[in-house]
């Protein structure tokens, strides 16, 4: 079998930062790899290991820039091949980045699908039949005229995956795909990511922190600790991982006699002539108490999350919220909360205004497990795992008495999972009510005190935790 | 998502045809300021808007475009004091006849430039114009649409992170409270307690906004690369339309139309003047072109409309 990627002996570091003493740590100490064309190869590893920079090494015009050295080859070329032939680079190398919006160019389905092969000037003819099989292999057809801007988060990702099959690769790396989808797109991802691999032959590395939705599809296990990469077993990929959270049983617990948040009989949509999103909607929530919010995509659980911040109006019903109650939201976007130069800014910015000072930052910075090394970098220079316990750490300092947070484990690893899950059980110790929308399970079934189900614009059950995991057939 | 089929003006040709069917007209509403012109680019853009967009969304549109138009009609005699049929002696103010009728045409002309371009911008949108211009000029027709992507990216941006700074209540400090916590019928938007606080988050959310941006467009730049952007000197273009016989017959047919009502309009203006006394309108064929032009795109859609009643 010829070799898809091989890299032997690869070290690699970022340049030193202007003020560093002893010139910083490589990222990548000594990785030796092979794929074989044909594999499909899960790469797993913690935040930062250097996952995106490993990918990114393999596929020359995006690569970082610094000390490397060690042999690299795509498909038997060296990668100085690549370098110097930005066209042979795009036809054998693919590249799926993990934000679906912010890797697309065009604001229309059929111009994103056309714009890797009208680079390299192919031909008419060869672009019609080109476009026309990948749309065909990837059942595109019923959105192919679409706006960019219409589509879900899912077929984005599909898009971006789709505009690159169409060039034809023999080797596909992909950093985090699945990571701002929820878990049903996110499967049908994987499904189609499966399909090009198994039909096309094309080679597939994936690095992802969600290395469940791939265990079916994975030929190869490969995780990436201090620098090395090593062969993992195959089931390693498929094992469920607790979060090892204090047991709900010996917290305190919501204190039901005092009500914090009401919404009674809510009816919701976002213009006239649109479809009801809620109709007649009740949900209550006490002091302390950890509520989960789940239920299929597109169900209305953000609509939900900004009735309740009284951001979104509803066109029937009531809000209630216990007098002098302080509230923050944390959305799916956690840039929606970060601008400032640097991390101690950010969590900084409103020290004044709600009475807390720097001891408190490096206390919640700790409770999150991030440390205080991040303080003097760019919240931009963060992973997005990162970003997001960022922008919850500047909303856990407001000391808020209730806190809506909208899928705050998306694309986080475990471990950063399981500080924000611990973050969370302290806030509600103290006494904070939380309302979370999720799609992830895991963190629901040991975080959350009760669980309410979204369903055709009602709570369909409102269970508490333990009680909806028995009795539900669809979530164990 | 918006429903194609609605107002796909010319749908079955190539998209030359829609284009040289509108932008005579376009440019002649922005131009010709004759009371007989601006009434028929008026009433023909209302027409074809009414079809395009929609009676409804005509209505909203009028709301405040009505107001503004009157604004103009009556702010014209107070600064311009030319003209010597003097309707009433109003100490300094005394409007004439032709200050108001101009204030009146120059509404008019406003108001059907507004409607030509939104009708324009909805019949030829960013695909069409691409099919005209990408098979040209490839990279410019990218850099243009990426640049009219970009505005509403940043809107909705903007009104995203609005809403995530107003509804982090507990920022605002001490004494700042939820706003709903009387809880009537859901309440003012957000509690204010200080003046400065919906102008503060605005700057925020600016700030906040172009940084998101900026960032995004790294990962672009990336991703475009990473598709061989300017892998190879030339681009090429996926055509969906051929430009067929057909349509050329259509285009010229169009611009010739457009060529015979430019000299007719310079004779129309020619003749007509505000100041210091109107002549008065006569009747004359050679309105009857543009007429002709203005009322193409709307009859081309009823006839469509009329097509598949009863199939």
């Amino acid at each position: 079998m010829p070799t898809a990627l091989r890299m032997s002996h690869v070290r690699f570091a970022y340049p030193d930062p202007p003020d560093a003493r002893d010139g910083s740590a490589p990222v990548l100490e000594d990785v030796s790899l092979e794929l074989e064309e044909g594999d499909f190869a899960v790469l797993v590893g913690a935040t930062g290991s250097g996952k995106t920079t490993l990918l990114r090494l393999a596929k020359p015009q995006i690569s970082p820039t610094g000390r490397l050295a060690g042999e690299l080859e795509v498909a038997g070329r060296p990668v100085g091949l690549l370098a110097e032939d930005p066209a042979l680079s795009a036809a054998l190398v693919g590249y799926v980045f993990q934000d679906p919006q912010a890797q697309l160019v065009c604001d229309g389905v059929m111009q994103e699908l056309s714009f890797g092969l009208e680079n390299l000037a192919v031909p008419q003819e060869e672009l019609r039949r080109r476009i026309a099989e990948t749309s065909y292999f990837l059942g595109m057809g019923p959105w192919l005229h679409a706006r960019c801007a219409e589509l879900s988060g899912g077929q984005l990702q599909v898009l971006a995956l789709a505009s690159v099959l169409a060039m034809r690769p023999r080797l596909l790396l992909l950093d985090e795909p699945t990571a701002m989808l929820d878990p049903v797109s996110g499967g049908e991802f994987v499904s189609l990511l499966r399909k090009a691999n198994r039909e096309l032959g094309i080679t597939v590395l994936v690095a992802t922190h969600a290395p469940r939705t791939f265990a079916d599809s994975a030929t190869r296990a490969l995780s990436l600790e201090g620098g090395r990469v090593r062969e993992l077993p195959l089931e390693e990929l498929g094992k469920r991982r607790e979060l090892g959270l204090l047991d709900r049983s010996r917290r305190r617990g919501p204190n039901p006699a005092e009500s914090r948040l009401s919404l009674r009989d809510l009816w919701f949509r976002h213009a006239r002539d649109a479809d009801w999103v809620l109709r007649g909607l009740d949900l209550s929530l006490a002091r302390g108490e950890c509520r989960a919010l789940v239920g299929a995509n597109g169900c209305g659980k953000s609509t939900l999350l900004s009735l309740a911040a009284g951001t979104l109006r509803p066109q029937r019903g009531r809000v209630r919220k216990a007098r002098g109650v302080t509230q923050a939201l944390l959305s799916q976007s956690p840039k929606a909360l970060l601008s400032l130069p640097s991390v101690r800014e950010e969590l900084m910015e409103w020290s004044s205004r709600c009475g807390y000072a720097g001891g408190d930052v490096e206390l919640v910075l700790s409770e999150l497990g991030l440390g205080t090394s991040l303080l003097e970098r760019h919240p931009y220079d963060l992973s997005g795992g990162q970003q997001q316990l960022v922008a919850l750490a500047k909303l856990l300092l407001t000391r808020p008495d209730l806190l809506l947070l909208d899928e705050p484990s998306k694309g986080l690893d475990l471990a950063a999972r399981r500080s924000l899950g611990g973050a969370i059980a302290v806030a509600c110790e103290r006494g904070t009510t939380v309302l979370l929308a999720t799609h992830d399970l895991g963190l629901v079934r040991e975080l959350a005190d009760t669980v309410s189900l979204l369903f055709d614009g009602q709570v369909a059950v409102t269970e508490p935790s333990r009680e909806f995991f028995e009795n539900s057939r669809l979530w164990r | 998502m918006h429903v194609h089929g609605t107002y796909e003006l010319f749908s079955d040709r190539h998209p030359l045809v829609p284009l040289v069917c509108l932008v005579p007209t376009l440019l002649m509403a922005m131009l010709v300021l004759q009371p007989v012109y601006v009434g028929i680019s008026l009433g023909g853009g209302l027409l074809l808007a009414s079809l395009v967009l929609g009676p409804s969304a005509i209505l909203a549109r009028l709301r405040w475009q009505l107001p503004f138009l009157a604004l103009i009609v009556l702010l014209n005699p107070i600064f311009v004091r030319t003209g010597s049929t003097v309707l009433l002696e109003l100490g300094p103010l005394s409007p004439t006849l032709e200050s108001l009728s101009y204030g009146l045409c120059m509404g008019g002309m406003l108001l059907s430039t507004l409607l030509w371009f939104e009708c324009c911008a909805r019949i030829v949108d960013g695909d069409r114009l691409r099919e005209v211009w990408g098979g040209r000029l490839p990279s410019l027709a990218l850099v243009v649409s990426m640049v009219f992507q970009l505005l509403p990216r940043l809107l909705r941006r903007a009104e995203l992170t609005e809403g995530v700074l107003a509804s982090c209540t507990a920022a605002e400090g001490e004494g700042a409270s939820a706003g709903d916590a009387t809880g009537h019928g859901g309440g003012e938007r957000f509690g204010t307690t200080r003046w400065n606080l919906p102008v503060r988050r605005r700057i925020r959310s600016l700030g906040i906004v172009l940084s998101w941006a900026l960032e995004d467009s790294l990962e672009r730049a990336d991703s475009m690369r990473a598709r061989g952007w300017a892998a190879s000197p030339r681009r090429s273009h996926y055509r969906r339309i051929i430009l067929r016989p057909s349509d050329v017959a259509a285009i010229t047919a169009l611009v010739l139309l457009g060529l015979l009502n430019a000299p007719l309009a310079s004779v129309a203006l020619a003749q007509w003047r505000f100041y210091p006394q109107m002549p008065t309108l006569v009747a004359w064929w050679g309105y009857l072109p543009f007429a002709l032009q203005v009322l193409v795109p709307s009859l081309a859609l009823l006839a469509e409309r009329l097509s598949w009643r009863g199939r």
